[in-house]
């Protein structure tokens, strides 16, 4: 098998999907640049015309319509601008919800952070390529056509124009040097005040509780001012190569066509109005490069949330577990043989595990945390491949999770995702079975009704009774689950146990136990310890 | 709040600022004067050297003109950062000084940790109501009436009057194109891509289930609806911004037109001469610029006002309690009695306490139980005054707590919540939080009694390591016993622990709920059972369900009387203590 370990680390930019509109806003920046241009050399014309003999409306008539086309491409830019952003962003949330499916949590590895940043890191890198990387390229290549210009109109200043160039890109990145590190030491003072003022506020139940609440606010207010004081020493001090950079730009620019324009034209090489054009374009020349300063911060934050993206798909493509499994025509058989399961960084999770679990018959897997139970659940349901052994599950296994997670949807998106065809009449079958029905038809008043974290909020034992039901959703002869140990009141517990027996009959059951009540229902028990099958007891109907 | 109020009450909020930021902002004006100054005057020395003439000192004095125009820039970044800086620190402030009377009742009524959230990321969008908006205005406005001054006085004001104009007209006209548009269709988009990041957290969190259903095209479609949603709301933003950039731009073109139209016509008419007019054009193409920075300006003013309005509405929520007129000390004796004690949470149908009637004298251990939800944390807070009961009231020594001293009140009680908050600052701090005198030994000591002696002499610095920067290292049993130790140096005369152990290890439990046992007599013990193992011993158990008292008595009278806590009791013998 081609493994994926085999496959490029990174296949593709992240900018891939917006790369059209990326080229379109870097070619309207030149445009307008030439425009730009254009007009100076007009306006030299009109200049010479006028000292020369009498003014020509002509070149002022040109003027305008290379003005007029400017603002025409002024007012496409934000728009190729967005669309890069947009593309960007819509293709990497699917290549990180592709990404985290293939390393999965269930994989070992610990990745929440990496998650969170990574999906909150989007928009940056949004943001990067539709704002600051177009900034970036024209900002850089705009000198360079500028100083090509400047030779057509003479070209030893032309010359002199492109000896200066150089000095640009290396003032550009001594100011995003500067800017990174002012303004990381800056961001490390305000993030600390940040922390302490969010732990005040969180904390303020204790701090009540203590009558401290009045004595934080004052040392926060101390510890402000002292933080304050000593940033603005340190700004004091670094903040002069603004200073620098910004007396640079203008000697590097206005300041050096001037002095190349009084050379030539004392030298008689150019005529005054080439002079006035020359000047021009060195202002011309500071306005794109005086963006990309305006975006730094952008860029500087998409590049760490890019960082993030980029090792968060990395990790995918480097080795992402196949699950493989063979699915055997007997029905609600499950068989494992001589199956051994390591997680990355080496834990042994189960060591050549095996057993068989008729179809119909109810098992119960019991032992310590850490035994290997979950493990074994996640190799039946698919979601991890054995690395030794063979596993056989007859039929698809459907999982009813100890904390089953609610997504932002509706009751309907959220039962739906074990069944995406299913009908609204099937979904209320499978809530009447679950015991649910009722709770959404009087109190969430509905299938449509929003559910999940940001949503209507659901007990512990709603949250249970509707993962029951997008079980008998799935036509699955095998049932997968982790039972339950919250602590939720004694009517809640029987209805989810009347439930749960319904679910289960007729199907082939695997339950993580948690109660002895649990493991005298079953058939039998299968014991683990340290990865081991220690004994099988027939634990028999009581 | 209407958006003018908020406006004066944010631009009241920035006055003890103002000194500062009027010298930031007449950096910023010289500065963005000088890059207008600079070129149109190397314009005019270019035009009007002779062959011959000395060149070097005329440059010289450009250089020395751009050093100044960098030193205005070090001075507008340099007083924007102290603005900034004060700024931020002074809302936070605020904001924390407007929350302590609210907490934490008056927050319950916000979902979840919300709040909080928001009033971090409204300060963060209040603040550059200033850098943002007031800053780029000033210049804005006054940069290109400066230019056009020094137009009217070196080459003619006729110049002057082509000129000006045009940046007035992009003032009042581009930034503001589209303005209620572009307001709901950035708090749209913002509201949106916020939507889109939570969906897409919530997937990862949801990853066992889309695997386990396969269900990864679903939630792709789901995922490409909100992406689709986003961008359909940044589109339409962007098509306003272009337009508005358009807009600039042609007015900004207009200007070098009619300025250069103007001057070819006086310049033809020997008026002014050739210098005049090179600098006249040069300062037409560069002036427009400060004023097309407000371009961007209409978002950020919307979310300042907005996230203002917020603040400001936190600011000025009514306190859950109201503090006592004559405030009263309470005795140093631990009874609490409880008369009647009804609460009702708002948008809640039924009570979350209904009548409780009862009282606990002083040194007693007492267990409170009942399923989850039942009202039992809501029955403990109440002598803390955390909110006051809708009808009956709570005395706690002979005290009604609606007329206590709060300090003398947090003097008597101590509460242990199920999750403690750990601060920023040593282990040492956290502990002093609880009792400013304790000597070092008094907190070993503290330590030790709650089973967490051995861990903090592992740590590397005693004492003194910083643990509120471990935070999420700290696990949740350390936490708990860390609040326990603060309870034992407080020693209260009411000593409440709501399920306050429920994160130990079974047999670290025990020890703890020992050493809190061993204060019975001393003061009056209230714990919040999370294992009824724990509390078989208590002088009296109290079962609460759905807001009632329903039953009370020893364990093992409770037990034979085959109640709701036999049920209870029941259901604790069948869990597997080795699965917990």
């Amino acid at each position: 098998m081609a493994t994926a370990a085999s496959l490029p680390k990174r296949t593709s930019s992240l900018y891939t999907a917006g790369r059209v509109t990326l080229q379109a806003s870097v070619v309207l920046g030149w445009g307008r640049a030439l425009l730009g241009a254009g007009a100076a050399l007009l306006i030299a014309e009109s200049v010479d015309l006028t000292v020369g003999g009498g003014p020509s409306r002509a070149p002022l008539l040109w003027l305008a319509v290379l003005f007029a086309a400017r603002a025409a491409l002024s007012a496409v830019s934000p728009i190729t601008d967005t669309a890069t952003a947009v593309s960007v962003e819509s293709d990497l949330r699917i290549r990180i919800l592709d990404a985290l499916l293939r390393i999965g949590p269930w994989s070992g590895r610990r990745t929440g952070e990496t998650v969170t940043k990574a999906t909150e890191g989007v928009e940056a890198v949004g943001g990067l390529a539709g704002t600051f990387l177009p900034q970036l390229i024209t900002g850089m290549t705009i000198p360079l056509l500028l100083a090509v210009v400047v030779a057509i109109i003479d070209w030893p200043t032309g010359l002199v124009l492109l000896l200066v160039l150089p000095l640009i890109p290396l003032l550009l990145r001594l100011l995003e040097r500067r800017f990174a590190s002012v303004s990381g030491r800056y961001r490390e003072t305000a993030d600390q005040l940040a922390a302490r003022f969010l732990d005040g506020i969180q904390g303020m139940r204790t701090l009540k509780t203590l009558d401290q609440a009045d004595a934080y606010g004052d040392s926060l207010a101390e510890e402000a001012e002292r933080l304050r004081g000593e940033t603005m020493a340190l700004l004091r001090v670094t903040q002069l190569a603004l200073l620098a950079v910004d007396t640079l730009f203008t000697l590097g620019t206005v300041v050096a066509a001037a002095g190349a324009a009084m050379w030539r034209i004392q030298a008689g090489a150019i005529s005054t109005g080439e002079a006035v054009s020359l000047v021009l374009l060195g202002v011309a020349l500071i306005e794109p490069m005086s963006q990309i300063g305006r975006f730094f911060y952008v860029g500087a934050i998409g590049r760490a949330a890019a960082a993030q993206i980029e090792e968060l798909l990395g990790q995918a493509t480097a080795d992402s577990p196949t699950p493989s499994r063979q699915t055997k025509d007997t029905p609600g058989l499950v068989e494992f043989d001589g199956v051994s399961f390591t997680y990355p960084g080496g834990i042994r999770a189960l060591q050549a595990v095996t057993f068989r679990v008729e179809p119909g018959e109810k098992v119960a897997l019991i032992g310590p945390s850490g035994a290997g139970k979950t493990t074994i659940a996640h190799i039946a349901l698919g979601l991890l491949g054995p690395q030794e052994g063979a596993v056989a599950v007859g039929g698809p296994a459907v999982l009813v999770p100890q904390r089953p997670y609610l997504f932002h949807g509706s009751v309907a998106d959220n039962l739906r995702l074990a069944d995406p065809e299913a009908t609204d009449s099937q979904l209320w079958v499978a809530l009447e079975a679950a015991d649910l029905a009722e709770t959404v038809r009087s109190r969430l008043g509905g299938l449509d009704t929003q559910v999940g974290e940001r949503g209507l909020q659901l007990s512990g034992g709603e949250v249970q009774r509707l993962a029951i039901a997008r079980a008998f959703l799935v036509a699955a002869p095998v049932v997968v689950l982790d039972e339950p140990t919250s602590n939720v009141d004694l009517e809640s517990e029987a209805r989810l146990r009347s439930a749960l027996d319904r679910l289960t009959a007729g199907r082939t059951l695997m339950v993580i136990a948690h109660r002895r009540s649990t493991v005298a229902g079953m058939d039998r028990a299968l014991v683990l310890d340290r990865g081991r099958l220690v004994e099988a007891v027939e634990a028999g109907p009581s | 709040m209407s958006r003018g109020e908020v406006a004066r009450r944010l631009l009241r909020l920035l006055r003890p600022l103002a000194p500062l930021m009027a010298l930031s902002a007449t950096a910023r004006v010289i500065n963005q004067g000088l890059a207008v100054a600079v070129p149109a005057l190397a314009a005019a020395l270019v035009v009007a050297v002779e062959p011959g003439d000395a060149v070097g000192s005329l440059l010289l004095i450009l250089a020395g003109l751009a050093l100044v125009k960098g030193s205005f820039r070090y001075v507008e970044q340099f007083t924007g950062h102290a603005v900034t800086f004060r700024l931020l620190s002074e809302l936070r402030i605020e904001a924390y000084r407007n929350i302590v009377p609210l907490a934490p009742a008056g927050l319950d009524e916000d979902r979840s940790g919300d709040l909080v959230a928001r009033v971090v990321g409204d300060i963060d969008r209040v603040e550059p109501f200033y850098a943002h908006t007031i800053a780029p205005l000033v210049s804005g406005v006054l940069v290109p009436l400066l230019a056009a001054v020094g137009l009217a006085l070196w080459v003619d004001p006729l110049v002057a009057a082509a000129f000006l104009p045009f940046p007035l007209l992009i003032v009042v006209s581009a930034p503001w194109l589209g303005a209620g548009r572009v307001a709901e269709l950035s708090a749209r988009g913002r509201e949106l891509g916020g939507d889109t990041a939570a969906g897409l957290t919530d997937v990862a969190q949801g990853l066992r289930e889309i695997a386990a259903f396969e269900a990864r095209d679903t939630v792709a479609a789901w995922i490409d609806d909100l992406s689709r949603r986003t961008a359909a709301a940044r589109r339409s933003l962007a098509r306003v911004s272009a337009t508005r950039s358009g807009l600039g731009d042609l007015l900004a073109g207009a200007a070098v037109v009619a300025v250069t139209a103007t001057s070819t016509y006086l310049l033809d008419s020997n008026v002014i001469g050739a210098s005049g007019m090179a600098a006249a054009v040069v300062a037409a193409w560069v002036g427009t610029a400060p004023a097309r920075a407000l371009e961007g300006i209409v978002p950020d003013l919307e979310q300042a006002l907005a996230a203002g309005t917020r603040l400001f509405h936190l600011a000025d929520r009514e306190p859950p309690v109201r503090p006592a007129e004559l405030p009263v000390t309470v005795p140093a004796e631990g009874t609490l009695v409880f008369e009647s004690v009804t609460v009702r949470f708002p948008g809640s149908g039924s009570a979350a306490l209904d009548g409780i009637d009862l009282e606990i004298p002083g040194g007693s251990y007492v267990a409170v139980v009942g399923p989850s939800g039942s009202g039992k944390s809501t029955l403990v807070e109440l002598p803390l005054r955390f909110r006051d009961p809708d009808k009956g009231k709570v005395q706690v020594g002979g005290v009604d707590v609606r007329n206590a001293d709060p300090s003398a009140l947090s003097d008597r009680i101590m509460l242990v919540p199920q999750r403690p908050e750990i601060f920023f600052g040593s282990l040492a701090d956290n502990l002093l939080l609880a009792d400013s005198g304790a000597s070092a030994s008094d907190l070993w000591e503290a330590l030790d009694r709650a089973a967490l002696g051995q861990w903090a002499r592992s740590l590397p610095e005693g004492l003194s390591t910083p643990i509120g920067e471990l935070g999420e290292t700290l696990s949740g049993g350390q936490r708990q016993r860390l609040a326990i130790a603060r309870a034992f140096l407080r020693e209260p005369e009411i000593l409440i622990l709501d399920e306050a152990t429920s994160e130990l290890d079974a047999g670290t439990e025990r020890k703890v709920l020992a050493e809190i046992a061993r204060e019975r007599g001393r003061r009056t013990v209230v714990v919040v059972a999370h294992r009824l193992d724990t509390v078989t011993d208590a002088d009296e158990i109290l079962v609460v369900d759905r807001g009632r008292l329903v039953e009370r008595g020893r364990h093992d009278d409770l037990v034979e009387a085959r109640g709701l806590y036999a049920g209870l009791w029941q259901r604790h013998l069948d869990v597997m203590p080795e699965s917990a």
